[in-house]
This record gives C-alpha cells, sequence and structure tokens, in this order.
C-alpha cells in the first residue's frame, strides 16, 4: 500500500486519488474532509446578477464615444500611424543622401573629410585648416 | 437563431452597435462574478465590469478572429483584476488584514452548521467571500487570480492558463499554492476547535 499522504491541494475537482490509502489513514481522512468542506463553502459563495440595463449602457458609453472628435482622431491617427512612419522614413534616408553627398569628399590620400562651413571659424580659412592638420599629421610620423 | 460569437464581433466591426450589446449581454455574468470573487467588494464590481468591456471593445480590431472570443474575454477580465488590486494594493491592506479571534469563530461556526447540515442564513454565505478573501490574504495576485477563474468560475487549467498567458503547469502550480494555504488555515482553525473539544 501506499503510504505517502495524499496531496489534495494538487487535485483537480475530478481527479482520482488513492482510496485505500484514504481508508487507512487517519490524516489523510481529516484532511479529506476540510478539502470537502472547502469545496462546499467556494460552491456557496453569494453570487451577483449584472444591472438589467448594464449592456444598454455600455452600447450608449461606445456609441458615445464613437459620435465624439476625439474617437475619428483616434481612429484616424491609427490608421495613419503606418503611412505617417513610412513617410518619415523616406524623408530621413533622402536628407541623408542628400547631405553625404553634399558635405562630404574625397582627400588626396583617401581620407573623407568633413568640409567645415567658414562661418563657424571666422578667424581661420578652410584652406589654412587642411594645411595645419596635413603639417600636423607629418608632424606626428616617426 | 442566436449569432455566434464570430459573427457578433464580424458585425461590431462592420458597425453594428446591437451586436457588441449582445456580446456584453452574453458574458456580463461572467465578468461580474469574476470580478467580484477576485476583488471581494461588490461596490467596485460594475465600473470594474464596465472598464473590461470597453477594452474589449477598443481592442476587437486587434482580436484574432480564428480564435474563441471568451479567451480573449477571460484575458482581458483577469488583467483588468489585476490592474485593480496593483491600484487598491493600499486598501487591501487595511481591509485584509490577520484574521481576528471573532473571524475565526464565524468560520467555525460556518462550518459547524454545514457538517450538522442547518442551513446558512443569506447574510452568512456573503460573509463566507470576505472569510475566503482574508484566508487568500498575502498570497501572490495572479494566484488568486487562477484560483478565482478555476476554483469558482469553474474555467478548465487551460482556460486559466490562456488568461493569465502563463503555461497550463504554471497556472496549475499557482492555483496548488492557494489550495494548500487555504487547506491549512481550515485544519488550523478547525482543528484548534477540535482541540478545545476534547
Amino acid at each position: 500500500m501506499n503510504t505517502n499522504h495524499i496531496r489534495f491541494w494538487e487535485l483537480a475537482s475530478d481527479e482520482p486519488f488513492d482510496r485505500e490509502h484514504l481508508d487507512t489513514c487517519e490524516e489523510c481522512q481529516r484532511q479529506a474532509e476540510i478539502h470537502r468542506l472547502l469545496g462546499i463553502q467556494l460552491s456557496r459563495l453569494p453570487r451577483i446578477e449584472a444591472p438589467p440595463f448594464f449592456a444598454a449602457r455600455i452600447q450608449n458609453l461606445i456609441g458615445e464615444s464613437r459620435s465624439s472628435l476625439v474617437y475619428y482622431f483616434e481612429r484616424m491617427a491609427a490608421q495613419l500611424v503606418p503611412l505617417l512612419t513610412l513617410l518619415v522614413l523616406a524623408i530621413s534616408v533622402l536628407l541623408y543622401t542628400v547631405n553625404d553627398q553634399e558635405t562630404s569628399q574625397i582627400t588626396t590620400n583617401g581620407q573623407a573629410v568633413q568640409v567645415l562651413e567658414e562661418s563657424a571659424f571666422p578667424d581661420v580659412s578652410v584652406e589654412t585648416m587642411i594645411v595645419l592638420s596635413l603639417d600636423g599629421d607629418e608632424g606626428s610620423k616617426p | 437563431m442566436a449569432r455566434t460569437d464570430a459573427e457578433l464581433v464580424a458585425a461590431t466591426l462592420a458597425g453594428d452597435p446591437k451586436a457588441f450589446g449582445d456580446i456584453v449581454r452574453r458574458y456580463q455574468q461572467f465578468v461580474f462574478n469574476a470580478v467580484y470573487h477576485y476583488l471581494g467588494v461588490k461596490g467596485e464590481v460594475e465600473d470594474v465590469a464596465q472598464e473590461v468591456f470597453l477594452k474589449l471593445y477598443r481592442s476587437l480590431d486587434r482580436f484574432d478572429q480564428g480564435r474563441p472570443l471568451q479567451a480573449w474575454i477571460y484575458r482581458i477580465t483577469a488583467n483588468q483584476c489585476l490592474d485593480e488590486a496593483r491600484k487598491n494594493r493600499h486598501r487591501r491592506v487595511k481591509n485584509f488584514s490577520d484574521l481576528g479571534e471573532e473571524e475565526e469563530e464565524r468560520i467555525r461556526r460556518y462550518f459547524d452548521e454545514d457538517r450538522h447540515g442547518t442551513s446558512l442564513t443569506e447574510a452568512e454565505d456573503n460573509q463566507s467571500l470576505q472569510l475566503l478573501q482574508k484566508m487568500m490574504d498575502g498570497l501572490p495576485e495572479k494566484d488568486r487570480m487562477a484560483f478565482v477563474l478555476r476554483e469558482i468560475e469553474g474555467l478548465s487549467y487551460a482556460e486559466v492558463s490562456r488568461a493569465l498567458n502563463t503555461s497550463v503547469t504554471a497556472a496549475r502550480i499557482r492555483i496548488s499554492r492557494v489550495k494548500k494555504k487555504l487547506l491549512a488555515e481550515l485544519d488550523e482553525i478547525l482543528g484548534s476547535k477540535q482541540g478545545e473539544r476534547r
């Protein structure tokens, strides 16, 4: 005979258990009684009814929200989101491409350098800066 | 002839306002009772149930019509209940503190009357929900939700697992954890009474 106690808390209501053990084990008989009482308590819990006009009220609330401007804007926004996302992506790619072409150039030694706007550095011309940077590169060589 | 859930959903999406009313009528009893048994407070049930159905309506266009509507409703109900519990956590701690001596006595009386076959009053049956809530206090909210859906509302383990977005095994573990605590509490309360009588 199985001497393990029955684990009532793991049993589903329709699940079989070791009845032979239950017949001979006082502890499991006590637990079975408590399990039975809990089942009765649960089956007798009070239940409530939805109010008679609950469904109609929900219908009205939905009707009101559907007719409001906010609802239309929400629906429109929901439908436009994918389109706007695509548009933003397309514009970003376009801007990046145009910007890349205008602001990048290849130097003679193959390095890409950023052309600086003269207005950002009014005291130093672009030509002077390039000369200085080339001098610096040569100076740093061993 | 009554329309199927799928037909009602399709009609609602096509703009038929009556169709959604029919969905509400079909599932309102489940929603009201699940919310009531989970929160344990009658006064809040209607507001929470209303929110469940409004969320259902707003989410219908995302609902996979190849799946059962009731599973979707179970999930929205469970999520809404868990949200409410999170919002009301402070109040719950105040309302559902440890069982007092008087409440333990009430539980003993409740089961004594049951054992001896005397009928309980409606008020006593109503108190039983509050006592049950107190006994479950301290357990994780999801465990309590799983227990309510399975043991009180009668959902299958598979339905509970889908409602809580978890595996069937995890749902079973949650439910058995609550049952274990309830059985231990009852054992202690009823056992101590038996000890006094000896």
